[in-house]
């Protein structure tokens, strides 16, 4: 690409570095201070050891905490991905009239506060069987990845060829192998990034888990959230550093099954 | 005389009905004939293929092939190949794999399959131990070209057709491609349906051919037919260097007609079919049928001045006036004499090259 | 014969799924919320059902609830600029990198996306706690003797909520300066303009639809802001989010709860709105 004009100067290269500081150290001193086995959050740490994350492990409630979150992220995976994707797809697909209504309606949720959808989930359901069950949680969750789903599937569609299923079904495949054969071998990488972003976005999520969840169905981040709400304890480092953990982890299988190019596409 | 496919009177409309891209159309390709549909872009020729393929449905109309109507079988079930515009090789299967997907999808019999893309590839002059295992993205422009051929005719369709597959290739390519194209057809006397925007891709491979235009077909028959005998003046102008006149019909005897372009500038022509019936008449005169000379050497002949000469290799345009209002594009071969701009001449032409076309 | 409308019109079958979901779990609870709105608020018992439009009436003469709103009003100010400023030059300069470069400082700016909440407000407070990092510095370099808490303040709630703010503006604003033509910046290069010239009169009138666009959301993420001032700010920087959260989670008034919220969310809509319209019209002569 032609970018040859305005090379980077020394004064932007600096902004950059400080800037890219700013956004990292936080992440840098929670994992610092989760190796310090002191009893009080101090910096520097005043010692190295794992003792925090023995006591995090051998503990029930942040044990629970942690496979609730792995539950409801799955569940919401489930749910998400399938209604995102398709939708996506159609959009990229057909021409219709109320095409951009739809498009809107897609988005919708992408924009609105969690914390308002939070309450009015809680207020709807709050008082019926679904309250505080893995299932409300994850719909939750749901509504939110859905839209986002959508919004990067329709940009890893827009490369995508549909004459490739035309040809298919011009050589006799029914539907079923024309999915199994040609889209989804086409479109893995893309499935596969819908499926981490949708499991990681809710693995994280916190406003509108706060309003949902019971004690059994609690999920990691609001278990952090009430216990750091009475007092600092230096377990919350260990289970930060578990989320933390995570969001690494899927964030380098997103960066090798799709590189940065579609990553860059999450801005509105 | 077998007919393979044929469509009734097509009728398709887009965005709700605002923009119609197939009016009645109605064609026949026999069995063993290369039908090619010449059109600009955006005449509806590539939905008509699309339609039957049966990747859309006609709004009404019906579409038979092999004397079955088909109108309301999906695209996989029935009996047609298609030659994508883009050939849409499956680019994460290999040579093999694109040419045997189609029987695969049939649930054919392993060792049938090896057998028939084997032979198959060595038709489009493919040796398949050589490309089988290459993927389309380590292919030619060419091999490609094959490969999708190959995709189609290994299903032994009724017919197959072609959607301006060539379209992607540099010129020299796509010509040594079109006569290859219809020597395999030819060879395995094959039915195919071609579309295509490029006249002179339509004269090389076609039987019988149609030109369509916003929807509707204009004429069909053989090339030298359309060429010769066009019968509209949208079909004068697109194939070919034509120029078109109004004139007016001065007199009549016989087999000739005596036609006034302009202020006393007439010409004579021979219609052999039926005669025009009104006195206005379009008249269209091809420009390689024109002759400049010095001396007249036909009957039809007047002066004028060349205004360009435009040389362009083998052959030169010239642009001669013959009065203010009236210039005449003519192409003759870059041999023997030749003019240059200024020059007086006169031009010639035998009454029999003068078309009229009934408006 | 009748036409089955979901074969005349596929593309309904696939946007089906996520059309019932949004339906039954977004629009209906949002619908419930508008009638909670009227019913009678008797903080600690939820709500009882009836119609009165009391709620609506306490809100307009609720003094405490305005000054929230106030407050939340002028915390979106400087995160905007903070976050504005700050993903502009970042966005910028990934824009101009390529590479290795690019990839890094793509992957610096997407990460914190998926680190929640809680986690970020937590190691910021770390950070500014009495035996954190700043102080930890400021006393080491001399600069105090003492080390005191710094946050619980405007100035860390401002913080917090541009590192969160940051993320998505950088990638909002990355996606229209990818956009901009390179040829155009040297065609007024050609023209004699110079960096700063080429930068006022071409980049940054080209990126007005991302400063639009980022700025809408910022001050939409402010606004409904509930997880990080409560972390990071004292009782005074109460945000209009926590009063709601409060009203919801603690004084167990839904009716009042709905009412805020349907505030907010009139808000929230009506700046995305016009924040739309707004990029729209900025997009169009972009565009030329």
């Amino acid at each position: 690409m032609g970018k040859t004009i305005a090379k980077s100067s020394i004064f932007l290269n600096f902004a950059c570095v400080l800037i890219s500081a700013f956004i990292l150290i936080p992440v840098v001193i929670i994992f610092l201070t989760s190796l310090d086995p002191a009893k009080y959050i101090r910096f520097p740490p005043s010692g190295f050891s794992l003792l925090w994350y023995e006591y995090f492990f051998s503990n029930k409630v942040w044990q629970n905490g942690l496979l609730n979150s792995v539950y409801v992220a799955v569940l919401n995976t489930i749910i998400s991905v399938p209604c995102g994707i398709l939708a996506a797809y159609a959009y990229r697909k057909y021409t219709f009239k109320l095409k951009n209504i739809f498009n809107t309606i897609m988005i919708i949720p992408y924009v609105t506060p969690s914390l308002l959808v939070g309450i009015a989930l809680l207020m709807a359901f709050g008082r019926t069987i679904l309250r505080g069950t893995y299932f409300i949680v994850a719909i939750a969750h749901a509504l939110w990845s859905t839209s986002f789903i959508y919004i990067l599937m329709q940009a890893a569609l827009s490369n995508y060829d549909f004459t490739y299923e035309e040809a298919a079904k011009d050589l006799g495949a029914n539907l079923f192998q024309m999915f199994s054969e040609v889209t989804l071998p086409l479109l893995k990488s893309a499935f596969i990034a819908a499926i981490l972003f949708a499991f990681i976005s809710s693995f994280g999520e916190v406003t509108m888990a706060i309003f949902l969840v019971t004690s059994k169905t609690v999920t990691l981040p609001v278990l952090l959230w009430t216990s750091l709400k009475y007092e600092l304890h230096p377990v919350a480092t260990v289970a930060s550093v578990i989320c933390i953990i995570f969001a690494i982890v899927i964030f380098m299988l997103i960066t090798k099954f799709f590189g940065t190019g579609m990553l860059s596409k999450i801005g509105m | 005389m077998e007919i393979a496919v044929e469509t009734r009177n097509i009728t398709k409309r887009f965005e709700k009905g605002r923009v119609v891209a197939l009016d009645n159309v109605s064609i026949y390709v026999k069995k063993g004939e290369i039908f090619t549909l010449l059109g600009p872009s955006g005449s509806g020729k590539s939905t008509l293929l699309r339609i039957i393929d049966g990747l859309e449905e006609p709004d009404s109309g019906d579409v038979f092939i092999d004397g079955k109507c088909v109108t309301h079988v999906p695209a996989h079930k029935r009996d047609v190949c298609m030659v994508f515009q883009r050939l849409a090789l499956f680019p994460h299967k290999n040579v093999f794999e694109n040419v045997a997907f189609g029987l695969k999808m049939h649930k054919i019999d392993k060792n049938e399959i090896k057998k028939r893309v084997e032979e198959t590839l060595w038709k489009v002059e493919l040796n398949p131990e050589i490309y089988a295992l290459r993927f389309p993205h380590q292919l030619s422009g060419g091999e490609m070209q094959r490969v999708a051929l190959a995709r189609a005719l290994v299903l032994r369709p009724a017919v197959i057709l072609f959607d301006e597959p060539l379209s992607s290739l540099d010129k020299r390519l796509r010509d040594k491609m079109r006569v290859e194209l219809k020597q395999i057809l030819k060879r395995f006397n094959l039915t195919a349906i071609y579309v295509t925007h490029d006249q002179e891709e339509a004269f090389v491979l076609s039987d019988r051919m149609a030109i369509i235009n916003k929807g509707k077909i204009l004429q069909e028959g053989t090339p030298r037919e359309l060429y010769e005998k066009p019968q509209s003046s949208f079909i004068a102008n697109f194939l070919g260097d034509t120029n078109i006149f109004k004139g007016v019909i001065k007199q009549m005897k016989g087999n000739l007609v005596i036609i006034e372009l302009q202020d006393g500038i007439c010409i004579t022509a021979n219609y052999t079919e039926t005669p025009p019936i009104s006195r206005d008449v379009l008249v269209s005169l091809k420009a390689e049928k024109i002759v400049l000379s010095d001396r007249p050497l036909f009957e039809n002949h007047l002066e004028a001045t060349v205004k360009e000469a435009i040389f362009v290799g083998e052959k030169i345009i010239y642009v001669v006036e013959l009065n203010k209002e009236l210039t005449l594009k003519v192409i003759e071969k870059n041999f023997g004499k030749t003019w240059r701009k200024g020059d007086r001449v006169l031009v010639n032409w035998l009454p029999d090259d003068i078309i009229l076309i009934p408006e | 014969m009748k036409v089955n409308v979901f074969q005349k019109h596929r593309y309904l079958v696939l946007y089906l799924p996520a059309l019932i979901l949004f339906s039954v779990f977004f629009l209906t609870p949002f619908v419930l919320m508008i009638r909670m709105s009227f019913f009678i608020g008797k903080p600690l018992h939820c709500y009882i059902e009836g119609f009165t439009i009391e709620n609506y009436l306490r809100f307009l003469r609720d003094f405490y609830v305005h000054t929230r709103l106030m407050f939340t009003l002028q915390l979106s100010a400087p995160v905007i600029f903070l976050t504005l400023v700050l993903a502009y030059i970042m966005a910028y300069a990934i824009s101009r990198s390529s590479g290795i470069k690019r990839l890094i400082l793509i992957c610096v700016t997407i990460f914190p996306i998926w680190i929640n909440l809680v986690v970020i407000a937590f190691s910021w407070q770390v950070i500014f706690a009495r035996y954190g990092l700043i102080n930890f510095f400021l006393t080491n370099l001399g600069i105090i003797d003492e080390p005191t808490p710094l946050g619980y303040n405007f100035l860390s709630v401002v913080i917090g909520l541009v590192h969160v703010c940051l993320p998505y503006t950088i990638l909002t604003l990355l996606s229209v300066l990818d956009n901009i033509d390179p040829t155009l910046e040297e065609a007024a290069k050609d023209l004699g303009a110079t960096k700063f010239k080429i930068f006022v009169e071409v980049t940054l009138p080209m990126s007005m639809p991302g400063i639009i666009t980022g700025a809408a959301f910022c001050f939409v993420w402010t606004m409904s802001s509930f997880v990080i001032p409560s972390f990071l700010g004292s009782p005074l920087q109460k945000t209009i989010g926590i009063e709601i959260a409060n009203q919801v989670l603690t004084a167990l008034n839904w009716p009042y709860g709905s009412v805020l919220s349907i505030v907010l969310l009139c808000i929230t809509s009506s700046t995305l709105l016009i924040s739309n319209i707004l990029r729209e019209r900025t997009a169009r002569w972009a565009k030329q």
